[in-house]
């Protein structure tokens, strides 16, 4: 049974919006305490000079470049919490697929980082794209990326790679050293590997998974 | 009152530097582990009054750790540091045995005046284990 896309969303879209706002808004709040520790710190070292302890000024400096490292890193996951905001704009467009893996990366990157997993993105020689809605293909390659991940051990390294296959067909290419879930059954990826006339081909293997876009 | 010696299990490294950094300021022994395997190792190896522990990390989470920590160390006092405090798990460490839950960012004044309330808690639980013992001997042996 084909199911719309406002139908999908209504079904999926709320859940993955907020299991990624609320790590996004996690991986937030630890720069917010290194912030505020640093800044802390400062204090302390402004009451210690007023107290006649001469002032540290190395000291000073690395405190600084801790704070603004950390206004960076909060800046890069609010820049892509905007984008993903706005991934739902326009229900097609053309999408830079490494762009696209990107951002669902970064948007997920605590809850890898939980898993213990390492995953590595190569992307294309030259951009591909894909045309379809923004939001879906981001939900589409995290929910592969879930499920992918569901039971690899503590440690593994997976490689998702963008290319073009011998057909000339848009690919996404999940690979790792050991096996993953062989069941690609899951029904909120079905869905959505329609809207994009795409389907997923598992190797013999088991360690790598083949996204391949229709059009 | 002796210093309070105190562990603080985060994988931010930049937090627990700067955190430590101000606890020993104002007075603590503060020694810091990266990963929940790491800290567990030290608390095999070291006292601690007081353990202050992130909810969320890679390999075992907060939850899990305390439940470890709280099965070897029934005295220890643990202090659970979060981004995101929900009130299932705040209730949920309460049950396991965790003394509070403070979301990040926290604030230095609050955090230490927990962290004090946690020593002073686990010296008496340490004394009244010792009164047990002593009276345990004393009954068996007919002192």
């Amino acid at each position: 049974m084909k199911h719309t896309a406002q139908e999908i969303i209504d079904q999926y879209g709320p859940a993955y919006f907020g299991r990624m706002g609320a790590s996004i808004s996690h991986d937030i709040k630890n720069c917010l305490a290194i912030m505020n520790e640093n800044a802390g710190l400062m204090s302390d070292h402004l009451m210690m000079a007023q107290k006649g302890v001469p002032p540290d000024i190395d000291r000073f400096s690395g405190i600084v470049q801790r704070i603004e490292k950390q206004i960076t890193r909060a800046d890069d996951i609010v820049k892509s919490f905007n984008k993903f905001s706005h991934s739902m704009d326009k229900p097609e467009q053309q999408i830079d697929l490494d762009e696209a893996v990107g951002l669902a990366l970064n948007l997920g990157a605590r809850i890898i980082a939980n898993k213990s997993i390492t995953v590595t993105h190569t992307r294309a020689a030259d951009k591909l794209y894909v045309n379809g809605s923004f939001f879906f293909l981001l939900f589409l390659i995290w929910s592969i990326l879930e499920k992918i991940t569901e039971n690899l051990a503590s440690g593994t390294v997976l490689n998702i790679s963008s290319m073009e296959d011998e057909n000339k067909q848009v690919c996404l290419s999940f690979q790792c050293e050991q096996p993953f879930a062989s069941d690609f059954g899951l029904q909120s990826s079905g869905q959505t590997l329609d809207l994009f006339q795409a389907k997923m081909v598992l190797g013999d293997q088991h360690n790598r998974a083949d996204l391949i876009f229709g059009n | 009152m002796s210093d309070e010696k105190v562990l603080i299990i985060d994988d931010e490294q930049e937090f627990t530097q700067a955190l430590a950094e101000r606890m020993t300021t104002r007075g603590m022994t503060v020694s810091t582990s990266s990963s929940a395997i790491e800290g567990l190792k030290n608390v095999e190896e070291h006292s601690f009054d007081v353990v202050v522990l992130d909810l969320q990390m890679p390999e075992m989470d907060g939850i899990e750790t305390l439940k470890v920590l709280k099965k070897k160390n029934p005295e220890l006092q643990v202090i659970l540091l979060t981004g995101h405090a929900t009130v299932e798990k705040g209730i949920e460490a309460m049950k396991l045995g965790a003394m509070d839950l403070l979301e990040k960012p926290a604030d230095m004044t609050t955090l230490t005046e927990k962290i004090k309330k946690a020593q002073a808690q686990k010296m008496i639980l340490v004394e009244k284990k010792s009164e047990e013992r002593i009276k345990n001997i004393m009954e068996t042996r007919g002192w």
